[in-house]
């Protein structure tokens, strides 16, 4: 994967387009269901994949090595969702952490069990909830992920275990929410 | 029987963190204990769920999308170059430039151009007395001070 990252961006930087546009192929649902998870508001992460991808297009010429790009690109956005957490939090006043995010979904959505596992992940603290996106979702190592959140990777596979038991306990087989 | 530890044996064996004594060591174990596999078997609905739980809807990647080719289409910034690169783009363009000037010197006169005949017999001394001569006199700070 990063040898064709390497060849877009050197593409890109060579005046070709195209070579843009294949890596935003190839992570525009990485990085927006990240930014999705990470805000837990649909609207918002849309607006940020504007900001993530121009912010890309303008700096990966200084990205020194090419082959980490996937956890660059990551560390744009989670950079991008922290800072729309920040303005939340002075506008409204809000527990970005807590219930509160029940605007985020919609009801359909909750009715469903993937919509359930979403909601229950939306539910987690914010670091918690970034390295499961990152680990579980996208596959990051945690070395990788220590790079993209500036933590420790002990510190990453602490978070991603704490996450997953109280998943776990959500969806334990004795309710019958996961086989 | 005691149970499997979540952070040190479960979780790692789900996620493929173990090295090959600590899997068989866990596998062991789960062939004995039914209450370990269960969990171990919720453990591994939830990981499969996961990824899917957490893709964006197909439509507002479309939309994401969509607004994105727009703003692209509209002017996007040009990339900026780093100092290295930059470097490199201002050594090129000299190169260009001296390279162009060496090829057309046989063909463009690039020696300044003679003076007007009325110049040529000027010397610099004359060119300052003309110059003096037409300059208010100041006073000097003597002068002025009364000193």
């Amino acid at each position: 994967m990063s040898e064709s990252d390497e060849e877009d961006i050197a593409a890109f930087l060579r005046g070709e387009e195209r070579g843009f546009r294949r890596l935003l192929e190839r992570y525009q649902e990485p990085v927006l269901g990240l930014l999705q998870r990470m805000t837990r508001d649909r609207q918002a992460a849309e607006d940020l994949f504007q900001e993530v991808f121009l912010k890309v297009f303008r700096q990966v010429a200084g990205l020194r090595d090419r082959t980490r790009f996937r956890v660059w690109l990551f560390r744009v956005a989670v950079h991008q969702a922290r800072r729309f957490y920040q303005r939340r939090k002075e506008l409204a006043d809000v527990d970005v952490e807590g219930e509160a995010i029940a605007h985020t979904q919609d009801a359909v959505e909750q009715s469903d069990l993937l919509g359930r596992v979403r909601s229950a992940v939306d539910r987690l603290p914010e670091r918690q909830r970034e390295v499961v996106v990152l680990r579980a979702y996208h596959g990051l190592s945690y070395e990788e992920i220590a790079d993209a959140l500036d933590v420790t990777a002990e510190n990453a596979r602490a978070n991603f275990y704490q996450a997953m038991k109280k998943l776990k306990r959500d969806f334990s087989p004795e309710t019958g929410e996961l086989p | 029987m005691s149970h499997l530890d979540p952070d040190h044996d479960l979780l790692p064996f789900a996620f493929g963190e173990l090295d090959d004594a600590g899997r068989e060591r866990v596998a062991r174990h789960l062939r004995e204990c039914a209450d370990c596999e269960r969990e171990l078997a919720a453990l591994r609905a939830l990981a499969g769920a996961l990824p899917r739980a957490l893709e964006p809807p197909a439509e507002s990647v479309v939309a994401a999308r969509r607004r994105l080719d727009r703003r692209l289409a509209q002017g996007a910034p040009a990339p900026v170059l780093r100092l290295g690169e930059r470097l490199w783009v201002a050594s090129a363009a000299l190169a260009a430039a001296v390279l162009l000037l060496m090829l057309l010197r046989p063909y463009v006169d690039l020696s300044p151009p003679a003076l007007p005949a009325s110049l040529q017999e000027l010397d610099r001394h004359a060119i300052s007395r003309f110059i003096q001569d037409r300059l208010p006199r100041l006073p000097l700070v003597k002068e002025r001070t009364g000193a």
